[in-house]
């Protein structure tokens, strides 16, 4: 059966004594897990309805027009409007909305009311809407979703490359090191948001989103790795240098064994520790290009856009605000747990010399 | 000795203090032009390869003209106009020339330079568009109709006191066809559209045109400005440099001084003195204040705030947002009748806001998908929802034409229903699992919409989302505007988001919109760089539109227009989106306006300057604002142009 090491354990338990780090921690994961399901949560198509002596779970299934319910368009029911018909008529059939009852891109218009309106309880716009009527908080929600799946990619990616060019340098040594340290120092030294910024706009824009967003991805990562390979050639070039490298070395270990077996593991404490601080990069990039719009294109939720809009109308501080707060505690929490991380895999907790 | 960065300093000042005086010397050793000019009076040809200038006595000019001089023509300012006063207005930059012509030239200074004061041969009555006279005091049409004779008007001269001449007019076409200026569209211009010019004497010209059109005299002939001949003398190679910040002598009310230059901050413009149009019918109730500073104020925001100052007098309310909040109806300096709020209604070719569909696509080469399209798009809830209701929906792409606009033609409403009717007819009768309309094969129906302007996007999304009830997918894709431009003229788009800013004009074209010709290579290829953004292509409406170009009966073109107009409707090439049938300004009660405000087609009101400052109200309003002194409030709409 697997388990720890108890080298692991202990870093485990270190790190979930350090309590504004753990907290932290706690919250993001439940923010996660809750934005994995935010069709249940904030949604416009109800949670389940019962009508006819039938059920409907339509969250996740194809829509359902409004004829099927007896409504004379073939467009998807609104199921809110619906749910009040029913309640007054006080018809037997009945649905049950998501706590909030909106998504990310509807519009939510009223006669002789301009957007942006205020939050309002009674409509469930807890922290109001946009220019156009959406929903804030679903906006702000679902782009908490975009931005962690983006920032999961993102982050694979620049491990990927950072693992296998800072490992290289710093296993291989001589020119190796030498020509690609140089390299490394040009590369990071490319102003990387005008990089990216050029390159989104030469793309032909007719791509399909799925590409445009996978190739924002790609630039992002190949302007992003220099950084992380930096400190793996560092400690890779350390343990290289340990005795049991060369122990395992002489007993005929391969090249790959010692650097899979041997020497990554080792550098487990940098990878761990840089991990937070490369979210913490995606998540600002993604949004200052949104801010930008050189981003995701509309009507992406996004934060950055949202922010974008709400500097250029301060009379409607809820938007403004909503987007400020979102990044800012995400990002504060992001480094909380980053800072607790890198204390928990200090090494000086176990060293001798103390 | 290293230099050090003072000492740098030092020099580059001195270099900066020498370099005017090195320019002044440079420009004292220029030739003139003078024998230039003669060299090419003689020897100018047309484009069509005849000679461009003749000189003929006055006994040549022809017996039989009827000559006409607007005198039927009413004013259009008011006879209560105080003269005097300063108008404070801004600048968003500091021109980088005085030039009106050649590069930096067209920027927001043009106004102040041109196109706002310059008169030219004759005007246009704002409101009938009928002809007035202007530096011609009187004009006929020949017998060709391509050659209009003017007499020029004896008072007029320019600004440095030189008197306005038929040599004056003559020299403005070398002026134009030269290339000293470095702006290759006017010299192509000033060949292609004229053919020749004559002169019978000092006061007596005419002007032939390439052309035979209903607006060949005030669009062409009549719209020939004379050029100062003495101050440019030194016209030459390097024009743009050495001219670039002298103000050319005007034959307009305002000219700029050297003292008038704050450079970075400021511009005043100083009324003539003793102007020499000041008493003639049309324009003595016109260009009333004796100053126009203009001030340089490069942030939006800030204009604001200087307004709510008063520190300039007017600021335009055109967007919604300006209009509702940033100066609320319930604004305390609305509210107390200190500043007024103005609607306007002009009557001005729209632009053309809307979807230009690419007939040439798939799917959108099928007139159903293409009509049902035209149901499907939300324009009135976006005007409803993001332009707070204020503006109108545009019905046709010649929208503001007067008699030429067939106000009968409106454009489709939303109704998913009847769209989902006109998909179904073109074989998309399913939905599929997301609500989108499917056909037999499996296609969904979406396009794409290309949209070149980035602050509208939010409009198109609502576009976007309603267009999902009908069962239709859009999607949008916002590229730099340039880049957008691009994807149109290669007609590479399905759905092209952009408008055509059409100049005031008495008929619309339909040449370059319409016409197969720029739609299709002869070979069948599609044609790129053209106007024709929708690939139109019906050989009836080709027969129109040339029919209509080569016209001169306006009945006739009236019905062709007409008849084109209504086809493009039936053929839903382009889907008409919006357009506000209005200007709004917000002004200080000390800037007083006509009893009806302003003209026909004025876009501002800074293009009839009909208004006039009165500084004792000026000063009674400040002193009323210390004092908590209230005025009426007043938050007017003139709609005695409004077409509804």
């Amino acid at each position: 059966m697997f388990r720890f090491s108890p080298l692991t354990i202990k870093k485990w338990n270190r790190f979930r004594s350090l309590k504004r780090g753990w907290w932290s921690f706690v919250v993001l994961v439940t923010l996660l897990v809750m934005s994995l399901f935010a069709e249940l949560l904030v949604n416009k198509r109800a949670l389940m309805v019962s009508a006819n002596g039938h059920w409907y779970f339509p969250t996740y299934t194809s829509f359902h027009s409004g004829r099927e319910f007896g409504l004379d368009y073939d467009y998807e029911v609104n199921y809110r409007d619906l749910q009040t018909k029913w309640q007054k008529d006080s018809s037997p059939n009945w649905l049950l909305m998501p706590p909030i009852p909106w998504d990310a891109y509807e519009n939510d218009f009223r006669k002789d009311l301009n957007h942006p309106l205020p939050p309002d309880l009674e409509r469930r716009h807890l922290l109001g809407t946009d220019k156009i009527g959406r929903d804030v908080l679903a906006r702000v929600f679902y782009g908490f979703r975009i931005n962690m799946i983006f920032a999961f990619v993102f982050s694979t990616g620049v491990y990927l490359l950072g693992i296998i060019i800072g490992c290289t340098m710093g296993y291989a040594g001589g020119w190796v090191d030498l020509y690609g340290q140089r390299l490394v120092e040009i590369w990071s030294n490319i102003p990387f948001l005008y990089m990216v910024m050029i390159g989104v706009s030469l793309l032909p824009s007719n791509l399909l989103l799925f590409w445009r967003v996978l190739i924002l991805l790609t630039i992002m990562t190949i302007f992003s790795w220099a950084g992380l390979a930096a400190f793996l050639r560092t400690a890779t070039f350390r343990e290289k240098a340990r005795d049991y490298v060369a122990s395992a070395s002489i007993s005929g270990a391969s090249h790959l064994r010692l650097i899979f077996r041997h020497v990554l593991p080792n550098t487990l404490s940098t990878l761990v520790t840089f991990l937070p601080f490369t979210v913490m990069e995606s998540i600002g990039s993604l949004n200052a290009l949104d801010y930008l719009s050189f981003g995701l294109p509309q009507p992406t939720p996004s934060w950055g856009d949202l922010l974008h809009e709400g500097v250029g109308d301060l009379e409607a501080p809820w938007v403004v605000l909503s987007a400020f707060m979102a990044i800012t505690l995400v990002l504060l929490l992001i480094s909380f747990v980053g800072e607790a991380l890198r204390d928990a895999y200090d090494p000086k907790k176990f060293t001798t010399y103390r | 000795m290293k230099p050090t960065i003072p000492s740098l300093l030092a020099l580059s000042a001195l270099a900066l203090t020498l370099l005017p005086s090195c320019e002044a010397k440079k420009e004292a050793s220029k030739n003139d032009v003078t024998a230039e000019v003669q060299a090419f009076y003689k020897d100018a040809k047309n484009d069509k390869g005849e000679p461009f200038y003749h000189f003929k006595t006055i006994a040549d000019l022809p017996t039989d003209l009827q000559w006409e001089d607007g005198a039927e023509q009413q004013e259009f300012g008011s006879p209560d106009a105080k003269k005097g006063g300063t108008f404070h207005h801004y600048i968003p930059d500091y021109p980088r020339t005085l030039r009106h012509i050649g590069p930096d030239a067209n920027e927001a200074m043009r106004g102040y330079v041109l196109d706002y004061f310059v008169l030219t041969l004759i005007g246009r009555h704002p409101n009938t568009l009928k002809p007035i006279p202007a530096l011609a005091k009187q004009w006929a049409c020949g017998a060709d109709k391509k050659t209009f004779y003017f007499r020029i008007d004896p008072d007029a001269r320019f600004s440095d006191g030189e008197p306005i001449r038929a040599e004056n007019f003559l020299f403005t076409f070398f002026f134009m066809r030269s290339s000293y200026h470095k702006d290759p569209w006017y010299q192509e211009q000033y060949k292609k559209r004229y053919d020749a010019v004559t002169k019978y004497d000092d006061l007596t010209i005419a002007v032939t045109v390439a052309e035979a059109k209903p607006d060949a005299l005030d669009h062409h002939a009549g719209a020939l400005a004379p050029t100062p001949i003495g101050f440019m003398k030194q016209f030459g190679e390097d024009y743009v440099q050495a001219y670039n910040w002298k103000f050319e002598p005007t034959t307009g009310a305002y000219e700029i001084k050297e003292s008038g230059l704050k450079k970075g901050q400021s511009v005043t413009l100083t009324h003539v003195k003793d102007w020499w149009a000041k008493d003639k019918k049309f324009y003595r109730q016109l260009f009333n204040p004796d100053r126009i500073q203009l001030e340089v104020i490069r942030d939006p925001n800030k204009v604001v705030e200087v307004f709510r100052n008063g520190e300039i007098d007017s600021f335009r309310l055109n967007l919604p947002e300006r209009w509702h909040k940033t100066f609320a109806d319930t604004d305390p300096l609305v509210e107390k009748g200190y500043i007024h709020k103005v609607t306007f209604f002009n009557q001005i070719p729209r632009p053309t806001y809307g979807f230009w569909v690419n007939s040439s696509r798939p799917l959108l080469n099928n007139l159903d998908v293409r009509v049902g399209l035209q149901f499907a798009c939300n324009w009135d809830l976006v005007i409803q929802q993001v332009f707070y209701g204020d503006y109108e929906r545009l019905n046709i792409a010649e929208e503001g034409f007067g008699e030429f606009t067939d106000t009968s033609i409106k454009a489709r409403p939303f109704d998913p229903n009847k769209a989902a009717e006109y998909f179904a007819k073109a074989g998309f009768t399913e939905r599929g699992a997301d609500g989108i309309l499917k056909n037999a094969q499996g296609q969904r129906l979406a396009f794409t919409i290309t949209n070149s302007y980035k602050p509208l996007e939010s409009a198109l999304v609502v576009v976007q989302q309603e267009a999902k009830k009908a069962g239709l997918d859009l999607s949008i894709d916002t590229p730099e505007s340039t880049a957008a431009w691009k994807r149109f003229n290669e007609k590479k788009h399905d759905l092209a988001f952009t408008a055509f800013n059409i100049s005031v004009e008495p008929y619309p074209r339909f040449w370059e919109d319409w016409h197969s010709s720029n739609a299709y290579n002869t070979d069948g290829s599609v044609k790129t760089d053209t106007n024709n953004f929708t690939q139109a292509n019906d050989k009836e409406v080709d027969a129109w539109i040339t029919r209509y170009d080569k016209s001169e009966d306006l009945t006739e073109m009236k019905d062709l227009a007409w008849k084109i107009e209504r086809r493009v409707h039936d053929n839903a090439w382009f889907i008409p989106g919006f357009a506000s049938p209005w200007y709004r300004v917000g002004h200080w009660r000390w800037l007083k306006f006509p009893a009806d405000f302003d003209t026909r087609t004025s876009r501002d009101f800074e293009e009839s300057w009909a208004f006039w400052i009165d500084e004792d109200e000026r000063k009674a309003t400040q002193e009323a604002m210390k004092s908590g002194k209230t005025f009426e409030k007043t938050v007017k709409s003139y709609e005695q142009w409004h077409v509804k």
